[in-house]
Order: structure tokens, then C-alpha cells, then sequence
């Protein structure tokens, strides 16, 4: 289970990177792609191995949103583990920037 | 001018009367709200929001409560109103073993600016007020959620936040998930789970105390009174006369504007060194002058309150007595529980039928061992009617030490000068109260109290049981039940390469102190020792502050994932009085060094929490007591592991835990 919903929230990840200005709320394949561009940034910041599951957005204002999102990890030694967190997302050119949530240290390697 | 002044003085005569009536009648004690289970299931809606206290006199602060109600079919987040209910009295949740306890917990508290831990780096989001909950001394799974179940077990790694109290800052340190709006718990309660009195509060570090000591408590109950009490029939036809009331301890300091201080100023009714009031304030303390640009709380008072009734009557309607049901669901505050008779000028003899939610067996005990069983908290005595006053057939006692979030459950009923349960004659009274408590030079006082008016009833049968017999589940079997009814979850948690079982002999030591790196200044301190009691190298970790991403201590589960019983040390270098809690399971107190390593575990009185008194002399640092600046006075407890999952251990004097005084522990299943 947890394998699959890796393999899907990757593939998604892939579509979400080659999407356009951000028109509607991010879903989750644009939250990987921020998440991925975050980790290209600062690697000691992000996890290797997370993959986003769910994300429900609600909008703050100026095109910013708020979302609860879960998400999977690799390793885990608890089985199909979902973790839940928040971020906010920011439109910036062609792409939604990841502007807080999911670093390390924040909960995200709890 | 002359019929003006008439009407005046009339007015205040009337005035007079009317207070001084109000002044002899207090108010009957409220029952806390019941929802029970049914057909294996209670799914309520717990909604954590402010509401006024009408209960105190003289003040109406705001306090936070649980709304709770059976979960609303529409998906609503809020319960329907229904005025006058005293939410702030506290609510019970009445399951059964097996049942599933499902809570969808909805925040909808203010923002809490008054919170000191705002300061602390990396914490500033705290004044959101994100809540929790934790089920208190529940044997259940702490378990995180999954994609098949998205809820949570009894986790305190999750936190909800209110969406209207804003957004998390960027640089916000969580100490695990976060959820919006609400959060879904699904909590089995094992088959074998003992029954017994347990109790629910919220757990989010930095903010734990202002939240507990702004009211959010409820109490659970699993099973029923006679599940442990008077096996006999005719012990369980005088159980059924006795009316069980349920108690919630509980204190609020007010100040001036009506204003509920959830901060808790320790020093309120007395500054400390200063001069104790010399009779106990009837459900209350009034604040006084701390001086020298400190706070002036004389306009203010600190409520003592049962069910959120300071100084309630508690009318007793049969001979027989009544069973007390009692939690401390104070935030800080230590109780020292007496029974007073005006008559016999001294505290009442009650029978004490559980600590923390177990029954104690006291049977052929000792009382010096069972009150060393109970870590000090329980002065035993021989009830009256025993064989002998050399061993005990029921545990019985003049006062209860209950340090924040204990629970005991009591008889009581009318006694003679020679202690003997008598028929009670017309205007037999009592006052239930704390007896005033000091914690140590650097500790805190807690004041003297009457609680609560008690009346004794001469109705009902004239023939009353001396004792009444206590059976509850044999103690040393609850840990291999509970693991064995919780199987798939604890496989789900999996195993751990770093997870290593402690080697035969060895024992963990845990260390209250100082961690002068914390801008909090409290934090735990870890080593482990050999069957000698030295020190294994390579395993020492000084006094640190709570740190929520890393545990402190794993322990894999038995082989078959059966429960493995460890021995901890609890060393205490402060000062001050502390306690000690661990989630998820009940300990044995260790009462003689010879004891076999985790024989404990096993003992006719199992708690989930004890004292752990001060060290004499001034340490600040572990290397201070290793140059003997203090002596520590060790406790040590066979804790039985038989839940995997990530918890938490914790002084449960919450401005302690807040500041630091919490580690984190992992069990995993066996390698």
C-alpha cells in the first residue's frame, strides 16, 4: 500500500511539474513538484523520501493558500504511516512555491 | 427622608439575610454530564471552547471546556445549545472494556496570548492554541494514522489548530502532525482492559497547563464499580444502596476583570516563605500583594472547585454511604485529601478501593508496604474489622496524596471514635478538604481547602458491611491481556534496528533537573546502569529539555511481541517535589531493593503515576550530584511494556512538563 501510493504520488509529482500558471487551488501533484523544487534548494532542510497524499487548500488571500495535506514516508518501521501537516503556497511563475511546512525540524521527521 | 432611610435599612437587613442564607447553603454538588457507550461504540464530538463559569461565586470568568455531545449525523463541528448546563463541571465518558471510542475534537478556543512559552524560540505559534487530547492511563495504542485508517490512536503527536486563530509562522518547531479544524481519534479500549477510573485532557506541549488550567478535563470510566467491588452478595446488596458520585478536582485563578488566569501564578493565595491563612477558605483562596513591582492579587481569587462547585454540600441519602469517584484534573495543583469531623475533632477513616484507575489488593499486606506501594501517597491503615492490624484485608486512610492527575476511588461513610462504620445520627457532618502542602524550599504551597459540606443520612439498613471487599483483574495477567488484545495493532508498528533490550540486570535511570540551555529551564536526563549499579558508558544524556523528534528510550516488546518488563530509577536532583507518568500502561513501585528485577509489575497496587520526592542539598547538574552536593532519594518502578507505539514519559505537574520535564520513549515490536 505504502509502495503504491508512493509510486502514484510520484508519477503525479511528474505531471504537477510540467503544469501551468496556477489558476486553481494546488493539489497534490503540485505540492511534490514545490516540495521537490524546496529540496532542490536546501537539501538538509527537505527529506528524500516523502511523498504527499492527500492536500485540501483553502485560499488566505493574493492567491495564497493554506493547505492540510498527508503524506508518506519510506522507511518507516510503522506500516502505511500517514503523517498530516500544513503548508502554504505561494503562485510564482508557471509553478506553486512552497513558502512554509515540511521542513526538517518543523514535525516533519517526527 | 425618614421613610427613605426605613426602606434602606430594611433593604440592607433583607441583604444581610439573603447572604448570610446563601453563606450556610451551599449548592448540592453536580454529577458531571454522562455519555455512554452503546452496541460496542460512543462517538462523540468533543468541541474545545470558551464558555462561562456561573458556578463561582462572586466571579463569571470565561473558562475552556469540552462541549461534547454524540457526533452530529450533518457533519456539523458544533453541539446543539442547550443553556444552563455547567460544561465547565466536566463530563464522563462511560465505555466498556472492548468498546471503541471514537472523538472527532474540534478547536474552537480563542487565541492565548498570556501563554510564557510563546517566547520560547520557534514556539511564537503557540498563541494559536492548538489543542489535543490524551486518554489518561488508558492501556490503549498510541497509534499514528494510516491510509487505511486516517484517525489517531492515543497520540499526543498531533495537534489541531483553530483556522480562525491564523496561519502557522514558517519558522514554527512542531512537535508532530497538524490538523486543521478538527482531528478524528478512533481509541480501542482492549477486552481485558481493567475497569476503573481514567480521564482525558489535552497534551500539546509549551501549552498543556493553560489549557488544563482553563478547565478542559473529562473523566472516563470503564466497566463499572462493581466490576471490582463487593463480589459477595450481600457486600453487593449494600453497593447497591450507595449512591457513586463522580468528582472532578479542579482550580481557576481570577483576577480582576473577571479575568481567568491560565498562566498559574503558584505564589496567589501566599508568596512563598509568606505566612499561610490561618483557616482553609471554603472553595477558595483570596490572591494576595506579591510586592516589590511583582502582582497584586488581593482583588482576586483562586477556586478550589469539585465538578466546578467550590465548596459544594454533599448530602449523603443512605446509611450505607456512597463511593467517591475522585480525579486531580488540576493543572499543577497537589491535593491533600482529608475527611474532617467537626465531632471527633480528627479525620475521618475512608476505605480506599483504587489508585489510578486499577483496584488494590491490599490483601495480607503489610501497611507500611502498601503504603510503600503507593509511593507515600496513601498513608494505610488497617480498616476496622480486620483480623489484625498487622495485615490488611481493605486499604484504609486518614489522607491521600494526589499529586496532578491522580485518581482514587473511596467509601465513605459514618464512623465511630474507634473508626467502626456506624449508623449515622441526625446532624453527623464532615468537610471534605486539602490539607495545605508544601513541595520543597523551591517548590510551591498549596492551600488548605474545604472542598466540599458533607452530611451523613441515617436512611436505609441498619446492617453495614465493616469492609467491602476489592477483586478486581489479577494484576500481574493485565499485561500479557492487553498485549494479546492488541496484537495487529502492535505488529503494525514494526520493528526498529535500534531498538535494543535492556540486558538482564540492567536498569534505565531517569534524571528531573535543570537544562540550562532551555530558556525554559526544566528538561529529563538519562543514563543506564548495570546489575551493580554503575554507570554503562556510552549511555548517559545530560539533562535536556523535551525533544519531540527524538526518543530518549526504545524498548523492543518480547519475543511473540509478549510484554517486557523493565526496572527505571527516578532520580529527583531539584529541590522540589515532582512526579512521575508514563502513557499507556500502570507500574509497580518498587518497595524493597531485594525485590526481583520487574516483580513489581506485579503488585496488589498499580499506578500510573508517582511522587518523586526532592533531593536534599542543592544540585543544579547531574555533576553536582555526582560530587554529593545533594542526596537524592531514588524511586524505583518495574514499568510492564505491552503497547508498541511512540509515547511519552513526563513530570505531570504541567508547568513543569511544559517547560521541558517530558521525554520521548518508542516500543517497538520484538526483533
Amino acid at each position: 500500500m505504502r509502495l503504491a501510493a508512493f509510486a502514484v504520488a510520484g508519477m503525479a509529482a511528474l505531471a504537477g511539474s510540467a503544469g501551468a500558471a496556477p489558476a486553481h487551488p494546488p493539489d497534490v501533484p503540485a505540492i511534490q513538484a514545490a516540495y521537490a523544487d524546496a529540496k532542490a534548494d536546501n537539501a538538509d532542510r527537505h527529506l528524500d523520501d516523502l511523498a504527499i497524499h492527500s492536500a485540501d487548500c483553502s485560499p488566505i488571500d493574493a492567491g495564497r493558500f493554506y493547505c492540510q495535506i498527508s503524506y508518506l514516508r519510506a522507511g518507516d518501521d510503522a506500516e502505511g504511516h500517514l503523517y498530516f501537516t500544513v503548508v502554504t503556497m505561494e503562485p510564482g511563475p508557471g509553478r506553486w512555491i512552497l513558502k512554509s511546512g515540511l521542513c526538517r525540524g518543523d514535525g516533519a521527521a517526527h | 427622608m425618614h421613610g427613605s432611610t426605613t426602606s434602606r435599612v430594611v433593604a440592607l437587613f433583607v441583604l444581610l439575610l439573603v447572604s448570610a442564607t446563601t453563606a450556610v447553603r451551599a449548592a448540592p454538588l453536580p454529577e458531571p454530564q454522562v455519555f455512554a457507550s452503546a452496541g460496542g461504540v460512543l462517538d462523540v464530538l468533543m468541541v474545545a471552547r470558551p464558555a462561562p463559569i456561573r458556578t463561582f461565586p462572586v466571579f463569571e470568568p470565561i473558562g475552556w471546556v469540552y462541549d461534547i455531545c454524540p457526533r452530529p449525523r450533518d457533519g456539523s463541528l458544533s453541539c446543539p445549545v442547550k443553556p444552563g448546563r455547567n460544561l465547565y463541571g466536566g463530563t464522563r465518558l462511560a465505555l466498556k472494556p472492548g468498546d471503541l471510542l471514537k472523538i472527532r475534537l474540534v478547536n474552537a478556543l480563542p487565541r492565548n496570548p498570556d501563554a510564557v512559552h510563546i517566547a520560547d524560540p520557534g514556539h511564537g505559534y503557540l498563541v494559536l492554541n492548538p489543542t489535543n487530547i490524551h486518554t489518561h492511563g488508558l492501556e490503549v495504542s498510541p497509534r499514528f494514522p494510516s491510509v487505511d485508517n486516517p484517525t489517531y490512536g492515543d497520540s499526543v503527536f498531533v495537534m489541531t489548530l483553530n483556522p480562525k486563530n491564523g496561519q502557522l509562522p514558517s519558522d514554527a518547531e512542531l512537535h508532530g502532525d497538524v490538523r486543521i479544524g478538527y482531528t478524528d481519534y478512533q481509541i480501542a479500549i482492549p477486552k481485558s482492559h481493567p475497569p476503573g477510573l481514567f480521564w482525558l485532557h489535552p497534551h500539546v506541549h509549551g501549552i498543556a497547563m493553560n489549557q488544563i488550567a482553563s478547565g478542559l478535563a473529562a473523566i472516563i470510566t470503564i466497566g463499572d464499580i462493581k466490576d471490582y467491588v463487593c463480589k459477595d452478595a450481600a457486600c453487593a446488596a449494600t453497593l447497591r444502596r450507595m449512591p457513586i458520585r463522580h468528582m472532578l478536582l479542579k482550580d481557576a485563578q481570577v483576577v480582576t476583570g473577571n479575568r481567568l488566569k491560565n498562566e498559574q501564578d503558584l505564589e496567589f493565595c501566599q508568596a512563598r516563605g509568606g505566612a499561610a491563612p490561618e483557616t482553609p477558605g471554603r472553595g477558595f483562596c483570596k490572591g494576595v500583594d506579591l510586592g516589590a513591582g511583582r502582582p497584586d492579587y488581593t482583588r482576586g481569587r483562586w477556586y478550589f472547585s469539585l465538578n466546578g462547585a467550590p465548596y459544594p454540600a454533599i448530602a449523603m441519602s443512605n446509611a450505607a454511604g456512597e463511593i467517591w469517584r475522585i480525579t486531580n484534573t488540576s493543572a499543577n495543583a497537589t491535593y491533600n485529601l482529608q475527611l474532617w469531623s467537626p465531632r471527633q475533632k480528627r479525620n475521618m477513616l475512608v476505605q480506599v478501593l483504587s489508585l489510578d484507575g486499577i483496584a488494590v489488593d491490599a490483601a495480607n499486606t503489610e501497611p507500611s508496604a502498601a503504603a510503600a506501594m503507593t509511593a507515600g501517597r496513601v498513608k494505610a491503615e488497617p480498616c476496622p474489622g480486620a483480623p489484625s492490624g498487622i495485615t490488611l484485608k481493605g486499604l484504609c486512610a486518614r489522607s491521600i496524596l494526589m499529586m496532578p492527575s491522580s485518581r482514587v476511588e473511596l467509601w465513605v461513610v459514618d464512623r465511630d471514635a474507634d473508626d467502626k462504620v456506624v449508623m449515622a445520627k441526625a446532624g453527623d457532618r464532615a468537610v471534605f478538604r486539602t490539607a495545605g502542602i508544601n513541595t520543597g524550599p523551591f517548590g510551591d504551597t498549596w492551600p488548605a481547602i474545604d472542598l466540599g459540606a458533607v452530611s451523613f443520612s441515617a436512611a436505609g439498613s441498619a446492617k453495614l458491611p465493616q469492609i467491602l471487599d476489592v477483586a478486581g483483574p489479577a494484576h500481574a495477567e493485565i499485561p500479557a491481556h492487553v498485549a494479546a488484545d492488541l496484537a495487529p495493532a502492535n505488529a503494525k508498528i514494526g520493528t526498529s534496528p535500534d531498538c535494543k533490550r535492556l540486558p538482564a540486570g540492567h536498569m534505565r535511570r531517569i534524571f528531573y533537573g535543570l537544562d540550562k540551555t532551555n530558556p525554559s529551564f526544566a528538561g529529563l536526563g538519562y543514563d543506564e546502569v548495570d546489575a551493580d549499579g554503575k554507570a554503562v558508558p556510552g549511555t548517559f544524556r545530560d539533562i535536556t529539555a523535551f525533544d519531540p523528534s527524538t526518543p530518549t528510550v526504545c524498548v523492543p516488546l518480547g519475543p511473540g511481541n509478549k510484554p517486557v518488563t523493565e526496572r527505571w530509577i527516578l532520580m529527583n536532583i531539584t529541590p522540589l517535589d515532582h512526579n512521575f507518568h508514563i502513557h499507556q500502561m500502570k507500574f509497580g513501585v518498587v518497595t524493597d531493593p531485594k525485590i526481583e528485577n520487574g516483580s513489581a509489575a506485579t503488585n496488589g497496587i498499580l499506578v500510573d503515576n508517582v511522587p518523586v520526592p526532592r533531593a536534599d542539598g542543592l544540585c543544579v547538574s547531574i555533576a553536582d550530584w555526582r560530587q554529593h552536593k545533594c542526596t537524592v532519594h531514588p524511586v524505583k518502578v518495574d514499568l510492564p511494556f505491552a503497547i508498541a507505539g511512540d509515547f511519552v514519559y513526563h513530570c505531570h505537574i504541567m508547568f513543569h512538563e511544559d517547560a521541558g520535564m517530558m521525554a520521548r520513549i518508542r516500543v517497538r515490536a520484538s526483533p
